[in-house]
């Protein structure tokens, strides 16, 4: 894997589709974790998305945001509890601290939600390089200002999680330690790390625009790609079965499937 | 004061990072005073050996230079009137005592080195280990940042440890090198020598200041195979038999 980049140089039949097919196809796993309450069905896309995502080399790309998993289903355990009604059998009661079998179903579903988009986000941008991104994004028709958003934030997104590796080393060694002590204390000695990373990030993207519009960088005139191709017969096959699953989703969920 | 040489991703700055604890030697050791690196909790190493990183805006957070100066010592325990003194002295230290109310992040590049310099010297270390010191600063600046360096190496006794790829500075300041090459030490040794060693410097990719190629050529000119270079431009006109001759 790249420093520079998310993207996994490898030959796997992902990476050798079109960018939009795989964009129909990320688009179809987001339909389907979307789609249902019930975290048995919402499981299966995620569980999909993972699995492809290991298999095309993503696995270091999911090690560094795991944290973020972790946290999104812990959190989502005590916060979405609060949006539904309890139901079901009575799982936790201590206290004044009371779990449904509905509630937990249903954060676990949530959570399982927003994880599909990360773990789809992945699976896109292990197997998609940056410029077959924007351009993927702009042949089906997304403002190329957008694409061009989306594509210097992948870019720069490694640059800046060097940046706050870094920046931790630098105040580790001046004695900052953000191993011990309760929530509020870390959130208050992490300062010393928010605000030089988020300095280096602002001057960063400063010098940047700078260095653009010094070389006459203007959004709004038509682009062409050097790596434009028609879609081939596996790239068609694969939008087809997108859209399939796209239907056969919204059916299934129409008919009742996937409820809590 | 040791220069630590070589062409980018030598291994320079990976191998500096180990003298602080910041990483840990996969294989074989790194020793401070004795006792593995490893073995000092990271504020024990860190107040004893301090780094100063190349960008100062790594560092920097604080909404005054004294805040960030004292960041440092006071995370080692530091505070009342012998913190207010550490940060006194190492702002007067750097030249910065005028502006010790001044908002780092409005300073220039120069002071704003110089701040994250005064953030080290506050914690008052034994060794201080510089990545790369002059980039970015002018040649007004460079040279009154490293005059200030050599100054801590002389009469402080600090030991000093700088990533360097300006050979000028290394010439002027640094009387050991370490030349790294694919995260091997190739020459560990006097700084004269490695500048008169042509070989050496060619196999290493790495150019004598215009004063060492110089007094390298004037010394070949008149046959002398064995002298050692002039380091700098005193040096030289001495030997040429012009002022402290």
């Amino acid at each position: 894997m790249s420093a520079a980049s998310l993207y996994v140089d490898r030959a796997s039949p992902i990476h050798r589709l079109d960018p939009r097919s795989t964009l129909a196809l990320v688009t179809a796993v987001f339909v389907a974790g979307y789609a249902f309450d019930d975290p048995r069905y919402a499981a299966v896309p995620l569980a999909a998305a993972f699995v492809a995502l290991v298999a095309v080399g993503g696995w270091q790309n999911f090690k560094r945001l795991s944290p973020i998993v972790a946290a999104l289903f812990l959190v989502g355990l005590v916060v979405w509890p609060a949006f539904t009604a309890p139901g079901g059998p009575t799982l936790v009661a201590v206290g004044p601290v009371v779990l449904s079998e509905r509630e937990l179903l249903f954060a676990l579903a949530r959570s399982e939600r927003i994880a599909v988009f990360i773990v789809g986000g992945l699976l896109f941008v292990t197997t998609t390089a940056n410029e077959e991104i924007v351009r993927g994004m702009r042949q089906v028709g997304v403002p190329y200002a957008f694409c061009f958003a989306v594509g210097t934030a992948l870019r720069l997104f490694p640059t800046f999680l060097e940046a706050a590796g870094t920046v931790k080393q630098a105040q580790e060694a001046r004695g900052l330690d953000l191993s011990d002590g309760g929530p509020i204390a870390r959130l208050r000695r992490s300062v010393p790390l928010l605000i030089p990373v988020f300095m280096t990030a602002f001057r960063n993207v400063n010098t940047q625009s700078m260095a653009l519009e010094a070389r006459g960088f203007d959004t709004r005139r038509e682009r062409t790609f050097y790596g434009a191709r028609p879609l081939s017969a596996a790239d068609w096959a694969v939008v087809v079965a997108a859209v399939g699953v796209v239907v056969g989703v919204v059916w299934l969920r129409l008919s009742g499937y996937g409820m809590l | 004061m040791l220069a630590l040489v070589g062409h980018n991703g030598s291994g320079k700055t990976t191998l500096a990072k180990h003298l602080n604890g910041l990483h840990s030697p996969d294989a074989g050791s790194v020793r401070y005073a004795g006792r593995e690196v490893d073995d000092y909790s990271m504020s024990a190493i860190g107040r004893d050996v301090g780094y100063v990183f190349q960008n100062p805006d790594h560092q920097i957070f604080a909404d005054t230079v004294r805040e960030e100066v004292a960041f440092g010592p006071e995370n080692f325990g530091l505070s009342g009137d012998e913190l207010d003194r550490r940060v006194r002295r190492a702002l007067e230290t750097v030249e910065l005592d005028g502006l010790a109310d001044a908002d780092p992040f409005a300073l220039s590049k120069g002071q704003r080195q110089r701040v994250a310099l005064a953030g080290i010297l506050a914690t008052d270390p034994s060794v201080i280990v510089f990545d790369e010191p002059t980039t970015g600063l002018d040649a007004t600046q460079r040279d009154r940042f490293m005059g200030l360096v050599a100054e801590l190496n002389r009469r402080e006794r600090m030991t000093v440890v700088m990533i360097t790829h300006s050979m000028e500075t290394v010439a002027r300041y640094a009387p050991r090198t370490v030349v790294l090459r694919d995260g091997r030490v190739v020459y560990d040794g006097s700084t004269r020598r490695l500048f008169a060693d042509r070989d050496r410097l060619d196999a290493n990719d790495l150019q004598p200041p215009h004063v060492v190629e110089a007094a390298n050529r004037l010394a070949a000119a008149r046959g002398m195979t064995d002298a050692l270079p002039a380091l700098s431009v005193d040096e030289l006109a001495a030997g040429l038999g012009g002022e402290n001759a």
